[in-house]
């Protein structure tokens, strides 16, 4: 197996930064292993938006990327 | 004196200014400018969450939450249908509010909205429940064919964004007004000053949306003043009536019983 094909098997990708999971967790400790902070902000796990009340029961999977997405100023 | 109440997708608002939250040189600085304009909406967006922006962004939720303003998120920087639906659904969870300022650009050099790619998103987004604010031109048949699909407020341009231009084409909102009396119309950027502001209100437009003519003003706080004052000031206008230009003189103090020296031929 090439080197990139094992990271992609035991490491997620949370907003282009790689974290190493070697097994399913749950979003919200997902989340925790990324040292997201509480506060308002938005998960997109594989293109997909996670609603916050799912975060418990969403699983993330070696391989998978997560995107977090926050408030900005705009006009 | 306070211009009349008005609705915005069911909700009363008392201001007729929606205004900003980007551009302004502090956080500190933002929220005075918002207070001193006294607008019930503020404009926000969204973006990817880095790890030295984790903080600023959850510092500015704080500060937009304390307002307590209606948010009305937009979709800036999408460039297609695509981009703009994918961004609207984010807002909405975001922000939990159905609201959209609907922005999908044509043309990078004056970010002019696509019109086509308006639509096509207008359409989807309405099946799915939001409530769209389009940033438009000023085009007739597009703003009566996103009126057809079911928007309630419209926001066409004064001028490009940022550009301080004011209403480049007045002749073409005048006519947005008239063919379309019962729709929500906002001129959205563009406005330079509170008298561009003026005209647009005494025109009948319904409000303003702006934002860099405050954040970029040298105090901030004091021009979102002047543009409240000038906003309410020409929505007054409008409802007192403006009288009608005509060509000929007419005296204002009357000529009846004239002392004979000032009885003139004419």
């Amino acid at each position: 197996m090439s080197t990139e094909a094992q990271k992609a098997t035991n490491t997620i990708v949370v907003n282009d930064k790689a974290i190493l999971l070697e097994s399913p967790v749950s979003l919200t400790e997902a989340l925790q292993m990324a040292e997201q902070a509480e506060g308002r902000y938005v998960v997109v796990l594989n293109d997909t938006i996670v609603p916050r009340s799912e975060h418990q029961s969403a699983m993330v999977r070696p391989g998978d990327k997560l995107e977090i997405i926050a408030p900005m100023s705009g006009g | 004196m306070q211009a009349s109440s008005w609705q915005v997708y069911g909700q009363t608002l008392n201001s007729r200014m929606f205004i900003g939250t980007a551009l302004y040189s502090s956080p500190q600085i933002m929220l005075e400018a918002i207070k001193a304009s006294g607008a019930e909406v503020i404009t926000v967006s969204l973006r990817r969450q880095s790890a030295e922006q984790a903080q600023s962004g959850q510092q500015f939720w704080q500060m937009i939450e304390s307002l307590g303003c209606h948010l009305l998120p937009n979709t800036a920087g999408c460039y297609s249908v695509k981009e703009a639906v994918s961004t609207a659904r984010l807002a909405r969870e975001l922000f939990e509010t159905d609201w959209i300022k609907l922005e999908v650009m044509g043309d990078s050099y004056n970010l002019q909205p696509d019109p086509f790619a308006l639509v096509e998103a207008t359409r989807t987004l309405i099946a799915e429940g939001f409530k769209v604010f389009p940033y438009c031109t000023d085009d007739l048949v597009l703003c009566q064919r996103l009126a057809d699909l079911g928007c309630e407020v419209l926001m066409p341009w004064g001028a490009p964004i940022g550009t301080g231009q004011g209403l480049l084409n007045p002749y073409a909102l005048t006519t947005l007004r008239k063919r379309l009396p019962e729709m929500t119309l906002l001129v959205d950027a563009g406005i330079g000053k509170p008298s561009d502001a003026v005209q647009a209100m005494e025109m009948g437009y319904d409000g303003i949306l702006l934002n860099t003519a405050v954040a970029e003003a040298l105090e901030p706080a004091v021009m979102a003043q002047a543009f409240a004052q000038a906003i309410n000031a020409g929505r007054l206008a409008y409802e007192g009536g403006i009288m009608p230009k005509r060509d000929n003189a007419k005296p204002s103090t009357p000529t009846l019983d004239q002392p004979i020296w000032q009885q003139h031929v004419s």
